[in-house]
């Protein structure tokens, strides 16, 4: 890290400081200064840090707790500014702030929260009898109407609060981009929900746009300053929030001049206090209606105990499934209701009002109420079921304790023994803040389309200009020319040297002269309506043939299904009958046996960091088992140093000791491969701890490897703890045929062959065709799926990769985003490399699943690496039906 | 393989002597989809021109019939194809073409006729008549046919995999027989005969009496509708 230079203004990411009362005083407007003083008795921990930095010119990054006063940390060296221009009569009808967050929901709050200091100021300033000219602040998002985006084109608000994407399109409109080119703080709010995915990536561009419109218009630069909540690595996140001086040099990884950004983590000063629960002691012995039974009765007296609690479950289905049981526990009238993005906006607000009105005693949520809600006094958070990362672990429990000095509360309750192992080491882990690293993703191509349409919109530009803005932004430091260049043709409808008339090209591009811009009129509108990265799920209802709704399943998975498929929805068995619009019409066949894997979406995966350490957790309990003599070493061990309680701690021992005695414990030194038989198919589950995400890169390729060299499908079953492969009845594999596996050779390429044909791929492709703007969602009034109408995606992607091989731009996004983001190949083949190393590997045969192999056992198959060739498949039905007709 | 006086190459052309017999090439087809907000690049025209240059070595072919749906658009003229649909006769201009009417053809005539060649309702080929299929005709006069229009493909499930294959349809009744060519687009979708109710064609009979003829490295046959079901649901 750079230390300081003399004038103030920092080089490099730098580790900030807190500031005394006076010394963030004495930056701030008299009037700032009077107001806060007759409202706070002092400055909270991300104030200290951020005020002062900012009065300075630095950019600055602030992790900090919810209820830590972050929003006036971050608007008060803006606000000071304000008040000091509209002192001197100078404030001038433009926009001074933009503040970004990606949660729509969030801004008018934002915007009531700024209204409070404000008409504080000014009752001030008015009992002194000083003038100032009126602060304009004003929200615009996609559901801002037309004649409130007028009025704030004829008087632009000072400061602007917005949404990545809104941030997006005001940069194209050639009106009120002029009223942005005086930007002197961009905040963004909710970092955290931003870096990890593309709408980050967008985000980033669009910092790099604004921030090319302020060159040469101001004096002082535009100050970025960032509210994150917990996160990890924070330099790389300060990186991404601020990016680069200059694109112009590109290298790979020597890159232009860093820009300085002063970061701080104050998260820890806010106190919690984590424990785990296990509703049972020994879950192998319970049927899964007593479990069920323990786990309601335990989660109502938690929640009868506690003034206001706040239940996180992992999926949307468990929420209604918790209400519905904690309503027979508790009573109906007992005030408890469900948040999830799967109910309307309106049910939502009305629970977060409830919620925030004390009227509620009990809210169960997914994912929603995750960000930065405000959502009033919690005094119990609790997690059901791991909540998969350390990170997420504090951001939920980080929901309880409304101030500052409130200690927050969070107890994870546990849902079965891998469930018990994990949540014991990630609550150890969160109370000593050793956080997972985030990833951020690598130049997405789909997202930087749709930045090309946009900036060619706004005006005309030489590729080199253009490349070096780009590169400017974190994400996209290592693009290259060809790649830029690639992206340009295929947007101009160059691509193919068929493209004679460039019928579809998106923008103009020259490629001898070495410019680009805008093409036609038309583009305008369908840029407005099409930006955004977020897909749309289509989902298609499931209705019996008498007519009754029994759920939804998503697109792909409908248009994959046959005359006569049996699956497995919501834990009934349904036979497919028929296509009908946007539903598919069933018949419920109870105890038939599926013949389509059911495809989960995703779900959350664990980290791999937080996946290493439970990896080394087991190899400290088999040790423990291992000392003789010591009865209890190992119980009193876990009370001692992960604070669970004495059955956990047996149940946790009693499940180590029976692995240990039917296989063997597979550890961060050890890798287990079990193998067994059942109903004479084979097969082969390997303890391969990373994640789910890893483990799914891991699995596929192993599968292909395994198809190929055995000639079969080989069908896949994963989780976060491991992998299962089943192999039709003749097909085994030896000792040696499983360790030929573990190798990095071909990785990549195994991995992106195994994709062919697969779910996976159709879905992905299709959000990475919509977002590149290959297919418009919404094209001219018109918002229907060309999709189903016209062709298939594995046509098309077969034609396109035929024709123009994979590193067509969205073919290649398609395989980045799949193998990078949403598996993992980095850790992948990480721990690979460990294998044969600090890694041994133990191959076992076993009679039946062993205790660790069992919730991979019960998945079933989930996934299958298709081998058979097609002229096989062919033959055998030709086969068969010559058989049918001879007799 | 042979069946009957004809070949059903698994090059999706019915052969007759040295005559091909192609459907449902969808020229242009890019365009229409490009005016939807779908920017798929142009990539039909080399597909099918490769395609048909394999045929007209492999069999010796001197004169073509595309029985219909030559181009894609039926309400005007998209600008690829006319660049296609040119492109594709002018690689062919040692071939006879004969060009028999489908339902996406109006406006074809235009551009077929710069190359002297007329749009026709059927063609008469080695006792066969060739028509699209899209309307009824005097079916007295035609005892045998062959057509497209469908776009047949079956799709079956095998061990966890789906599987898509092209295919021939072929129907007999009492010295009638109506021979159904797969679509010779690679792009524009199929029809799966083992999952539909009707057929489109007026000339078709119950979909369950038709017999498959399915595409891969060869043609293979998989017997009538009705059957085939059966089998593929028990494999």
């Amino acid at each position: 890290m750079a230390s300081k230079v003399a004038s103030g203004i920092i080089q490099g990411v730098v580790q900030g400081r807190p500031y005394d009362d006076d010394e963030i005083l004495s930056t701030l407007h008299p009037l700032v200064a009077e107001w806060f003083l007759s409202n706070f008795s002092s400055f909270t921990p991300p104030q200290r840090y951020a005020i002062v930095e900012a009065y300075k010119g630095n950019n600055v990054l602030i992790s900090s707790p919810t209820g830590s006063g972050k929003t006036l940390a971050a608007f008060l060296t803006a606000i000071s500014m304000l008040v000091e221009l509209a002192e001197k009569g100078e404030l001038e009808d433009k926009v001074y702030v933009v503040y970004v967050s990606p949660l729509r929901a969030l801004n008018n709050d934002i915007r009531r929260n700024l209204q409070e200091p404000l008409e504080g100021i000014y009752r001030i300033a008015e009992e002194k009898g000083i003038k100032l000219q009126p602060i304009r602040v004003a929200v615009r998002t996609g559901d801002t109407d037309a004649s409130e985006r007028q009025k704030q084109m004829r008087k632009p608000p000072h400061i602007l609060i917005t949404t990545p994407e809104t941030l997006a399109i005001i940069l194209c409109s050639p009106k009120f981009s002029k009223s942005l080119t005086g930007v002197r703080y961009l905040i963004v709010d909710e970092v955290h929900a931003l870096a990890e995915n593309k709408r980050g990536s967008h985000l980033a561009l669009s910092m790099e746009r604004l921030e090319r419109i302020q060159e040469g218009t101001q004096e002082g630069r535009m100050v970025r300053i960032g509210l994150s909540a917990t996160i990890a690595p924070l330099d790389e996140v300060a990186r991404f929030l601020v990016g680069f001086e200059d694109g112009r040099s590109g290298r790979s990884g020597g890159n232009g001049k860093e820009r300085g950004c002063v970061v701080a983590d104050v998260t820890f000063e806010k106190k919690i206090d984590i424990r785990v629960i296990s509703p049972i002691d020994d879950f192998f012995a319970a049927s899964a209606d007593e479990i069920s039974e323990k786990l309601y009765s335990l989660l109502a007296e938690m929640v009868k105990k506690a003034r206001t609690a706040l239940i996180f479950t992992n999926t949307r289905s468990a929420t209604e499934r918790v209400v519905f049981h904690l309503k027979k526990k508790l009573g109906d009238d007992f005030p408890i209701k469900a948040h999830h993005s799967s109910l309307s906006k309106e049910v939502r607000l009305e629970v977060e009002e409830e919620l925030k009105n004390g009227m509620l005693r009990c809210v169960v949520s997914s994912t929603s109420l995750e960000l930065g809600i405000d959502i009033g006094y919690i005094d119990l958070v609790i997690l059901l079921g791991s909540p998969k990362s350390i990170n997420r672990a504090l951001q939920r429990i980080g929901r309880s304790g409304h101030r500052l000095h409130d200690v927050s509360v969070g107890r994870i309750v546990v849902v079965d023994q891998d469930d018990l192992v994990e949540c014991t080491v990630l609550a150890k882990e969160a109370l000593e803040r050793r956080l997972d690293r985030i990833s951020i993703p690598k130049k997405p191509l789909d997202v930087l389309c749709q930045h090309i349409v946009g900036m060619a919109i706004e005006k005309k530009w030489s590729v080199d200009e253009a490349l070096s803005l780009i590169r400017r932004a974190y994400p996209y430091r290592e693009l290259t020319k060809e790649e830029f260049v690639s992206v340009l043709r295929y947007l101009s409808g160059s691509y193919s040297e068929l493209e004679k008339k460039k019928v579809y090209g998106k923008i103009w591009f020259d490629e001898e002269e070495g410019v680009f811009g805008r093409r036609g009129k038309t583009i305008r509108p369908i840029y407005y309506l099409n930006v955004g990265t977020i897909p749309d799920e289509v989902a298609i209802s499931v209705i019996t043939k008498e007519g009754r709704l029994v759920g939804k399943v998503e697109e792909e998975f409908a248009e994959r299904l046959l005359k006569g498929d049996i699956f497995v929805l919501a834990g009934r068995t349904f036979r497919f009958l028929k296509s009908k619009g946007m539903s598919i019409i069933v018949e419920e066949v109870p105890g038939e046996k599926p013949t389509v894997p059911s495809w989960f979406s995703e779900q959350l995966p664990l980290s791999y960091d937080l996946a290493l350490r439970i990896q080394k957790f087991r190899r400290t309990i088999e040790e423990l088992l291992e000392e003789d003599g010591s009865e209890n070493s190992c119980v009193d061990y876990l009370m001692e140093n992960y604070g669970i309680d004495e059955g956990a701690a047996r149940a946790i021992e009693n499940y180590f000791k029976e692995q240990k005695l039917f296989s063997s414990i597979p550890t961060d030194r050890r890798l287990v491969v079990e193998k067994f038989e059942a109903e004479g198919r084979h097969y082969y589950v390997f303890h391969t701890l990373v994640g789910r995400r890893a483990n799914s890169a891991l699995s596929r390729v192993f599968a292909f490897r395994v198809g190929k060299m055995k000639g079969c499908n080989v069908q896949i079953a994963l989780n976060d703890n491991g992998f299962m492969f089943v192999l039709p009845r003749n097909r085994t594999l030896t000792n040696d045929e499983i360790k030929a596996l573990f190798t990095t050779e071909n990785f990549r390429e195994e991995l992106i062959e195994s994709l062919e044909k697969t779910e996976m791929l159709r879905r992905r492709f299709r959000h990475v065709a919509v977002r590149s703007m290959m297919v418009l969602r919404n094209y001219l009034g018109r918002e229907k799926s060309v999709w189903r109408q016209q062709m298939s995606a594995d046509t098309l992607l077969r034609v396109i990769k035929r024709n123009f091989g994979d590193d067509f731009p969205v073919l290649k996004e398609t395989y980045r985003e799949i193998i990078e983001d949403s598996m993992d190949i980095g850790n992948a083949l990480d721990f690979l490399l460990k294998i044969n190393r600090e890694v041994e590997l133990d191959i076992v045969r076993i009679p039946y699943p062993s205790p660790f192999a069992l919730n991979i056992y019960v998945l079933g198959e989930e996934d299958i690496v298709l081998m058979e060739d097609r002229r096989k498949v062919i033959r055998a039905i030709h086969e068969k039906i010559l058989q049918v007709i001879a007799t | 393989m042979k069946v009957s006086s004809v070949e059903l190459t698994p090059e999706k052309a019915v052969v007759i002597g040295s005559t091909a017999i192609i459907s449902d090439l969808h020229l242009g087809m890019e365009s229409v989809l490009q005016e939807r907000g779908f920017a798929l690049p142009r990539v039909q025209i080399r597909e099918v021109i490769k395609s048909f240059e394999e045929i007209v070595e492999k069999y010796d072919i001197e004169r073509l019939v595309i029985a219909g749906d030559f181009k894609h658009e039926f309400s005007r003229n998209m600008p690829y194809e006319w660049e296609d649909v040119e492109e594709f006769l002018s690689n062919f201009s040692e071939l006879e073409i004969l060009a028999v009417r489908g339902n996406h053809d109006n406006f074809l005539a235009a551009i077929l006729a710069k190359r002297g060649i007329e749009l026709v309702e059927s063609v008469e080929i080695g006792g066969y008549t060739v028509v699209h299929g899209h309307k009824e005709i005097d079916s007295m006069k035609a005892g045998k046919i062959i057509m497209g229009h469908e776009h047949p493909v079956v799709r079956v499930r095998y061990e966890g995999g789906i599987y898509t294959f092209p295919c021939y349809l072929r129907y007999r009744d009492r010295g009638k027989e109506i021979i159904v060519l797969p679509a010779f687009s690679p792009i524009v979708s199929g029809s799966d005969v083992l999952s539909i109710d009707f057929f489109l064609s007026p000339l078709l009979p119950d979909v369950e009496d038709v017999e498959v003829y399915a595409i891969e490295d060869d043609v293979f046959y998989l017997g009538r509708v009705k059957e085939l079901r059966r089998v593929v649901g028990e494999i």
